[in-house]
């Protein structure tokens, strides 16, 4: 099981800068120490540390964003014994930290402050940290198993067969561990049949309520929640819309220098994005809000679960988080590939969703009944997404040279170990030392 | 149904390739005197071939780099509005990164457009002709008014490119076959085929002031009316302060000089081939297919994976989902696969073919330098390609394609390839590129750079009336 951990602090004022040199990795300060902690920590797939800056009357606050295995408890556990001293060297610039006051009271600090994830999405379902990084090394080893005498031996046979049995067969004793195929968790393989059965529920439900109010007292009794909801909704939306008229057409957006360089380093593979924005005032946003999020990361445990969100693929973990009693608003991803590719995909094919969430903050193009236009507008959205970003202060991957992609096909690579391969199942598997696979 | 395009105000080679003038020379200037170089504009005006004219004997056309606006006079804030990636440039540390030059191919090296180090560059004016003798008696009359036009001619590219009789570049392949057709254009109408995905794409894409695929018009730039009182330029369309489009009817240009290593390239195939135990031409040549991903006539391994088909040489309406998905006969890696992925990056090919579609480029590269005589024997003179882009959009087609897809370790579930021709000199010395067949794949190893650059910048190819306006003000 991964979980979310999204501990965010109050940063009281003058500490802000103080503290942001003390993350430069780039600096000898206790960030870059932190860094070199995280890669001892067997259970961490992603951290990033930044900084959601004042605005108004919210205060500055440092946000924590870790995805590991098991519970955060004992990750904190972890992480307190290996970097005790270089979480005391950051938190001291919050407020109410307990500095040095022992592991127990500092996790008890960090615990009270974990706000979690309203949607927590994995691209990855069930794959820990140590399964990710072994098959990985797996592939590799049998790639150079076939590059050595075996493959091209078993090329020459002609022999697809042949072909999978010597590769299988020089398999290198240290992977022995590999033959046991991997267990992929419940949700990921059973989540469509979880599905219609709660879809076989909801219809058994509605038959009995036609049964006992007649059909057309149901009807209005569902009708008349709905259309009242979405009259409202236009009200606001149109109101919205009236507020922005006056903002002009964004014709330039400039990002961060800073952030395409470390986004575009050569061999970089995955990038990091977080993402501060401000909830529309009013109750009616803010459930409204909750209620979308809640319905994402049900989709996302049980419909999206192999990878991909929507249509949208590359993303290694990807969460929503609400702070400040709902008025602000994180959004933070580790994707893989570009910035400029990661919005084209939501922009393409994944607009509604975002739309749905993002609508709801304020400074987000126009939009229609909560999915339409919105991301789809692409020179507004983006604008809305430059002036959103904030730098990913100290970022953090235990394995960033894979892709999703990458991750799921080392996988599937494992289970042909241990398959039953009939012809076509052993051409499949020989594919899979040639890419072409997913992006 | 979208507004006709207004030809009569784009230059030409947003809609040509200008075939019937492969030779050609472009001439770098920069302005001195800044009211004498208007004068030379208003009277270079009517010579410039938009995209209604027919095909001639000669045609002209211009384009302005970020600093060649604020050079004619326009406001720095302005040019800054045409977008960040052009008025940066192409050379800024940031943006070098994103597109892979690095190493030998670093800004720092380059021959021209490293605004850090190398001359300013303004204009970039373009001279096309029948063949060499009417490109030099065109070139001639052009140059003999620079000086007292106030413009200094800026040396450092290669000055004259053509189109090679062959329709190949130098490491011998066709190029430029595949190129997207604008909706509504006279070779849209033409264009026949119904294949899924085609390759008619919306104007907007190349063209500002028009709708693009996603059905909304790319960023632009604009005046106050009050700079334009005679009104040149058009209104900025839904703009209730009246603004005028200094954008409209314009196109982005990319251009870089790609410096080609033939020699290095054959000799590297040779090796390879005889590696796998066959020595002859035609198992390099082969080799060379899998890596470009046509044969050298143009026919695509798609669609002819077994030999060369020249029948097959302008052969562009295939995709790579349903007849070739695991790249057996066109490699997933390949050139021509990473630069347009067709129908075969996405969770359907559907979805493949609306991202494909969204990341087009309008390609007008020519061939610098002389052929190789002998193409495993290095002559120590340079040669390459003049490659030239247009789009709409800087960071979403030309950027993107650089990064997302050419330099991608993990284009299409591979693992850590580059395309064979990037130029990114990363210090990877052993760059491997996997060839996938029955029974396993081969994989290529310790692939050298075949291409550097040597130069490039990021202009704009305005509109007539936006000349006009930068004549006139």
């Amino acid at each position: 099981m991964q979980t979310a951990l999204t501990v965010v602090t109050r940063i009281p004022e003058g500490q802000v800068e103080p503290l942001r040199a003390e993350l430069d990795p780039a600096r000898a300060a206790a960030g870059a120490s932190l860094l070199d902690r995280f890669a001892a920590l067997p259970t961490l797939h992603f951290a990033c540390l930044f900084i959601a800056d004042a605005t108004l009357d919210l205060p500055a606050c440092l946000v924590f964003e870790a995805s590991v295995d098991g519970a955060t408890g004992d990750f904190l556990d972890l992480l307190l014994a290996i970097a005790g001293s270089e979480l005391d060297a950051i938190y001291r610039y919050c407020a109410d930290y307990p500095e040095s006051a022992g592991r127990q009271i500092a996790k008890a600090y960090l615990l009270r402050h974990d706000f979690g994830a309203a949607t927590f999405f994995a691209g990855c379902p069930g794959r820990s940290v140590g399964e990710i990084r072994r098959e990985a090394a797996l592939h590799a080893a049998l790639q150079d198993v076939i590059d050595g005498g075996t493959g091209a031996a078993a090329n020459h046979a002609g022999d697809i067969m042949a072909a999978a049995r010597a590769i299988r067969g020089n398999l290198p004793g240290s992977f022995s561990w590999a033959a046991e195929p991997p267990v992929r968790p419940f949700l990921a393989s059973h989540g469509k049949a979880v599905v219609a059965a709660l879809l076989g529920v909801i219809v058994l439900v509605l038959v009995l309520l036609a049964r006992a109010l007649t059909p057309i007292g149901l009807l209005l009794l569902l009708a008349l929640p709905i259309g009242a909801f979405l009259a409202v909704l236009r009200w606001h939306e149109l109101r919205d819309d009236a507020a922005q008229r006056q903002a002009p057409m964004p014709t330039m957006r400039v990002r961060e220098v800073a952030i395409v360089e470390q986004e575009s380093r050569p061999g970089r593979v995955q990038n990091h994005l977080a993402s501060v924005t401000y909830v529309k005032p009013g109750a009616f946003r803010l459930a409204t809000l909750k209620f979308v999020l809640r319905s994402i990361d049900v989709l996302g445990r049980l419909v999206y679960n192999r990878g991909r969100l929507g249509k949208a693929t590359g993303i290694h973990f990807a969460r929503w988080t609400l702070i400040d009693d709902g008025r602000r608003l994180l959004f933070m991803s580790n994707f893989d590939g570009s910035w400029e590719s990661y919005l084209d995909d939501f922009i393409l094919f994944a607009s509604s969703g975002l739309t749905a969430v993002f609508s709801n903050t304020a400074g987000f193009p126009k939009t229609r009944f909560l999915v339409g236009g919105g991301a789809r507008d692409e020179p507004r959205f983006k604008a809305f997404a430059v002036a959103s970003q904030v730098p990913s202060l100290l970022w953090y991957s235990a394995y960033p040279d894979l892709t999703v992609g990458n991750i799921d096909n080392n996988t599937a690579v494992r289970e042909g170990l241990s398959a039953e391969l009939d012809m076509v199942a052993a051409d499949a598997w020989l594919r899979r030392f040639a890419g072409g696979g997913p992006s | 149904m979208t507004p006709a395009v207004e030809w009569a105000e784009v230059q030409g080679p947003v809609l040509r390739a200008y075939a019937h003038v492969p030779q050609a020379a472009y001439l770098w200037l920069q302005v001195t005197d800044r009211a004498a170089a208007k004068v030379w504009l208003t009277e270079l005006l009517p010579e410039i071939t938009t995209a209604a004219a027919g095909k001639q004997t000669t045609h002209v056309n211009l384009a302005l780099t970020a600093a060649g606006m604020t050079a004619l006079g326009l406001d720095g804030a302005v040019a800054a509005s045409f977008g960040a990636s052009f008025f940066e440039g192409m050379d800024a540390p940031h943006r070098a990164l994103m597109l892979g030059d690095v190493g030998r191919s670093a800004p720092e090296h380059w021959a021209w457009g490293h605004q850090a180090r190398t001359e300013p560059l303004h204009l970039l004016l373009m001279l096309f002709a029948v063949d060499e003798p009417v490109l030099e008696a065109l070139v001639l009359r052009h140059q003999q008014g620079f000086e007292a036009a106030g413009l200094r001619l800026v040396k450092g590219m290669p000055e004259r490119a053509a189109i090679p009789a062959s329709g190949a570049e130098h490491f011998g392949f066709r190029d430029g076959v595949s190129q997207p057709l604008i909706a509504g254009s006279h070779q849209a109408a033409r264009y026949k085929s119904a294949y899924r995905g085609g390759s008619i794409i919306a104007p907007g894409e190349f063209i500002l002031g028009y709708a693009n695929e996603l059905g909304q018009q790319a960023a632009t730039a604009s005046v106050p009316a009050a700079d334009d009182p005679n009104g040149i330029l058009p209104a900025l369309v839904d703009d209730p302060a009246g603004r005028r489009d200094l954008g409209r009817n314009g196109s982005f240009m990319v251009l870089r000089q790609l410096q080609q290593d033939v020699a290095g390239f054959w000799n590297y195939l040779s090796a390879e081939a005889a590696r796998g135990g066959d020595i002859s031409d035609a198992a390099a040549t082969l080799l060379a297919a899998k890596l470009i991903g046509r044969w050298p006539s143009g026919a695509p391994l798609a669609v002819s994976p077994l030999a060369d088909d020249p029948r097959l040489a302008r052969k562009n309406d295939f995709g790579f989902a349903l007849e070739d998905s695991a790249g057996l006969r066109c490699p997933v890696g390949a050139h021509i696969r990473r630069a347009n992925p067709r129908d075969s990056v996405g969770a359907s090919a559907r979805d493949a073919t609306t991202l494909s579609r969204h990341h087009r480029l309008m390609r007008r590269g020519r061939s610098y330098g002389p052929r190789l005589a002998d193409l495993r024997q290095d002559d120590g003179t340079e040669r390459g390609i003049l490659f030239v882009a247009l789009n709409a959009n800087l960071e979403r087609q030309f950027e993107f394609v650089q990064q997302t897809w050419l330099h991608n370790p993990k284009f299409g579930g591979l693992y850590a390839e580059r395309d064979p021709f990037a130029s990114i000199d990363d210090g990877a010395i052993s760059r491997p590129f996997t060839i996938p067949a029955i029974t396993i794949r081969r994989r290529l190893s310790g692939m050298p750079r075949f291409v550097t650059v040597r130069g490039g910048a990021y202009l704009f190819l305005p509109c007539v009336a936006t000349l006009r306006y930068l004549a006139a003000r």
